[in-house]
């Protein structure tokens, strides 16, 4: 295992120079990119299944074994996102011994013999942070049952840079104000990027307490640049807010929007006109009001640009797979969206519950690389059973 | 053609632009419909997608239900497509022109001549034999469902259509009395109370009746007009709804969901030999729309339309008509699952029988019926369940050799998706080429079954003890419990019925029926039946 980290740190480190040169518009081999990735991404899968047994198991049965190159993972092996719920629902309610030896299961992590003093999931995951383990928290809005996705120090400091991923306008540390558009909590990934935000802003309001728009109007008289960030359905309450004043806010222009996360929550208006909305109440350049996608298996984001698109930085690949997870043909441009991830050490690469539209082509933007096409979709659920059962995969009641 | 000049071949084949395209009719109240042949573009447009869709109406008012046509023997699709014909119904024949009229016609129907009708509808069926492998051919050309399954249901179809049985279901649902009472006034046997206006009255001179009424409470059952949604897509559905309806004498419209659609040429071919002219054909309407169609469903569903429906089918199904046409009642199949109790004793006494009892209980239909069992709870520990786990994954192994399935490409997806996702740290035991194969996961977490996709995938859980597992796994959701051994079954059947299943059975009868039996916890027949009382 410690081998395996000397050898792929120095890839990920240049993975992480490569996202930034394209985050910022410099020209990149992408050939080059691809094969450090493809490296990462062959070591990754020998370190999955020396220490996930459970994967090892599945390597088995699709006759791969760890000397394998990830192209055949790649083809046979491609995880769902469920992978991260495979435990049993009634353990959060207090049998965090079992959590634990779970994670251990489905990942690389590994924890000394501890007795868990915890009380609820917050405190389990900060007994687990104190031994290296950082488990985030998805939404479970789509089953009711959160993934908990377990990260080594690496993988979490990939997340916590999203793989270099920055973009040109992006605002120094300590250089501006943020209003968060979160819950409170530190469970989600996108409740840690709020924090993350916060920490380095020199002023920080919540949406959920009163005076955002006081707040909004001072750092306008104060020059102050301000990232607003959150989930659109925050937005969606920020511009109504916004609408209702009596008078305009002109922040400074290099100002950003930043959505992301809540998107099936089922929005009012679509997020275009979300996004417009508030570039017109605050003033901001519309191409600094953007859309970031994410999963909370994924450690970037793909932020998407005033041309509808998702840019895919080229330090991870996207997929599509079809119904068995296998990665669909070169002519097929929509379908279950997978993402091979280099940074993911402690976990192997999965399959989200998104359909996608992908793209290869140059985007007008000027980025280079994969894109998907707004709007991403969930994907539908079961169908259901009984004796009036349908045929499957076919609309009920045909 | 026979006497009445109704061709009795009403499956009618044709090659059209490439694609094979069989033309089926509708039997609307004793009347044979036949739609127009499509425009070649129109099919063209329907297989265009190569995916299950229903395209219509065309211009000549035929929808035209599009299925991939699958391999019999490999059970794989072929590249080609099928399309059905059939016609698009006028909403404003579907419903009776004169509802009092048909019902006073069947209320004077005796519960005799409706079983000889099902008996003459039975031996047509059955003296038919090639047409109905005709229908057995259509409804199997574009089914994942393995041949032996439509084989065995060509064969037995004659067989459904019973006189006898129909009067035992009749007077095990309605009870003696109740089937007398279908063919007319019977007294009840109770003293009646007068009200109290009435014995105001009678205590008033000026206010008495002059010719107090004297007679006995009376009371019959009357027969209802009935609409009957059968979104299933097991082609039995649809026969024991009609069966229901014709039990009750009801002037009924059933809709058979799309892959049971040339069920309509079978019958309505029987029909039209027996006798087009008998109340129950001339009540009778099988016809199919596309689900959904808001031309017809919004006159099917309006407010007093019809005194009762019948709605099988899926959540959507459901959502989509229950909530509407007002004050009738409605009846609904909705989606369920079956679920087995196995004890220790049973284990211990002989592993192998149990396991051969709990597969043919897994095996129904694929896993898509409300009896197919998806879920087995043995009572012992971990290990116990995987011995059980490894002898059932044998004996379902057995069962793919012997009568291989089809899983559907959908149903396979879901499969890996929770091998490779939400059981991933089940202990899985797959047989042949899964997920084309069966499989068996001991798990031991809680799982929703609902997300089970079907196939012939069991999952297996131990349980300390049985009864108070029975909490945690059964609700209203459970339609069938197996149970072994029996001493368990004796012991838990009563609890299990508290928790919400409907069919407490020995393990390895989940399929076990009788005329009459209830279904989904209901007498179906009583409330199909309007009892008037006079």
């Amino acid at each position: 295992m410690a081998d395996a980290e000397i050898d792929v740190l120095p890839l990920l480190r240049q993975l992480l120079v490569f996202a930034r040169k394209w985050s910022h518009g410099i020209p990149l081999d992408f050939d080059a990119v691809a094969q450090v990735r493809r490296r990462v991404l062959t070591s990754n899968h020998r370190h999955h299944v020396r220490e996930i047994p459970i994967y090892a198991q599945l390597a088995r049965e699709g006759d791969i074994t760890d000397r394998d190159p990830c192209d055949l993972a790649r083809n046979r092996l491609v995880l769902s996102d469920d992978w991260f719920k495979s435990y049993d629902p009634e353990w959060l309610d207090g049998d965090f011994a079992s959590l634990s030896a779970w994670l251990e299961t489905v990942s690389t992590v590994r924890l000394p013999k501890i007795s868990h003093r915890a009380s609820d999931l917050s405190s389990w995951r900060s007994e687990l942070a104190q031994h290296g383990v950082f488990v985030t928290l998805s939404s479970g809005t789509s089953t009711g049952q959160p993934s908990l996705v377990p990260r080594d120090e690496s993988t979490l400091a990939a997340l916590r840079s999203s793989s270099g991923v920055r973009f040109p306008w992006s605002i120094r540390a300590g250089e501006y104000d943020c209003v968060l558009l979160t819950a409170a909590g530190m469970d989600s990934g996108l409740q840690a990027g709020a924090a993350g935000l916060a920490s380095n802003a020199c002023r920080v309001h919540h949406l959920r307490t009163s005076g955002v728009y006081e707040f909004l109007c001072d750092a306008a008289a104060r020059r102050q640049r301000v990232i607003i960030f959150g989930p659109p359905s925050g937005l969606s309450s920020l511009v109504n807010e916004l609408a209702r004043a009596s008078r305009p806010v002109e922040l400074p222009a290099e100002s950003c929007v930043v959505t992301g996360g809540g998107w099936k929550d089922g929005l009012a208006q679509d997020l275009d006109t979300l996004l417009d909305a508030a570039s017109t109440l605050l003033g901001i350049d519309r191409r600094r009001c953007v859309d970031a996608y994410s999963t909370a298996e994924l450690n970037t984001v793909f932020v998407s640009c005033a041309n509808h698109r998702y840019h895919v930085p080229p330090v991870v690949e996207a997929v599509l797979v079809d119904d068995l997870l296998r990665p669909m043909g070169k002519d097929a441009n929509a379908g279950r969206l997978a993402v091979f991830d280099p940074f993911a050490r402690s976990y192997p690469s999965l399959a989200t519950s998104d359909h996608v539209i992908l793209r290869a082509d140059p985007c007008a933007c000027g980025l280079a690389g994969q894109t998907l096409l707004a709007p991403i979709t969930r994907l539908e659920n079961a169908l259901p059973r009984g004796c009036g059962a349908l045929g499957v995969g076919e609309p009920d009641y045909r | 053609m026979n006497a009445r000049g109704f061709r009795l071949d009403h499956i009618d084949v044709r090659r059209l632009a490439g694609v094979e395209a069989v033309r089926l009719p509708a039997v609307i109240r004793g009347r044979f419909h036949m739609p127009t042949w499509p425009r070649v573009r129109e099919i063209v447009e329907a297989v265009a997608h190569r995916a299950p869709s229903v395209f219509g109406p065309t211009t000549d008012g035929a929808y035209l239900v599009a299925q991939p046509v699958i391999d019999r023997q490999a059970l794989e699709p072929t590249g080609e497509m099928r399309v059905l014909i059939v016609p698009a119904p006028d909403p404003r024949e579907l419903v009776e022109p004169d509802p009092a009229a048909a019902i006073m016609e069947l209320m004077r129907m005796p519960l005799d001549a409706v079983c000889e009708f099902v008996d003459a509808i039975g031996e047509s069926l059955a003296a038919h034999a090639i047409g109905l492998c005709d229908t057995g051919h259509v409804l199997s050309a574009t089914s994942v469902d393995d041949e032996w399954m439509h084989r065995a249901f060509v064969r037995g179809l004659p067989r459904m259509f019973d006189g006898e049985a129909l009067r035992t279901m009749v007077v095990n649902e309605l009870g003696d009395l109740g089937a007398r009472r279908m063919d007319g006034w019977i007294a009840v046997a109770a003293p009646a109370e007068q009200g109290i206006s009435t014995r105001i009255a009678a205590q008033t001179p000026e206010l008495r009746p002059t010719k107090p009424s004297t007679g006995p409470p009376m009371m019959r059952g009357v027969p209802t007009t009935q609409l009957h949604v059968t979104a299933g897509n097991m082609p039995i559905v649809p026969v024991i709804s009609l069966l229901w309806a014709w039990a009750t004498k009801g002037a009924c419209v059933l809709k058979p969901a799309a892959d049971s659609v040339p069920l309509i040429a079978a019958l309505g071919t029987a029909l039209a030999e027996v006798d087009l002219a008998h109340p129950l054909a001339r009540h009778t309407t099988l016809a199919y729309w596309r689900g959904g169609d808001t031309a017809i469903e919004a006159s099917l569903l309006a407010d007093g339309a019809f005194d009762r429906r019948v709605i099988w089918g899926g959540r959507n199904a459901v959502q989509a008509l229950a909530h509407r046409g007002g004050a009738a009642d409605t009846i609904v199949m909705r989606p369920r699952y079956g679920i087995s109790f196995v004890g220790r004793a049973a284990v211990k006494h002989d592993l192998q029988a149990v396991v051969r009892l709990a597969a043919a209980d897994s095996v129904v239909a694929n896993q898509q019926a409300c009896m197919s069992s998806l879920l087995h709870v043995v009572e012992g520990t971990d290990a116990d369940a995987d011995a059980y786990a490894c002898a059932l994954a044998d004996v379902l192994d057995k069962w793919d050799k012997n009568y291989p399935h089809r899983v559907p490409d959908s149903v396979q997806g879901r499969l890996v998706g929770l091998r490779r996702g939400l059981l991933a740290s089940a202990d899985w035991h797959l047989n042949g080429s899964w997920p084309g194969g069966s499989a068996v996961a001991r798990i031991n977490r809680d799982f929703d079954l609902s997300r089970h996709p079907g196939g012939r995938v069991v999952l297996v859980r131990a349980a300390d003890d049985l009864e108070s597992a029975i909490a945690v796994h059964v609700d209203r959701d459970v339609s069938h419990v197996g149970v072994a051994p029996a001493s368990s079954l004796r012991r838990l059947r009563e609890v299990l019925a508290g928790y919400g299943a409907d069919n407490v059975l020995p393990l390895g009868e989940a399929e076990r029926v009788y005329a009459g039996r209830p279904h989904d916890g209901m007498q179906v027949l009583n409330r199909l039946v309007r009892w008037v009382n006079a």
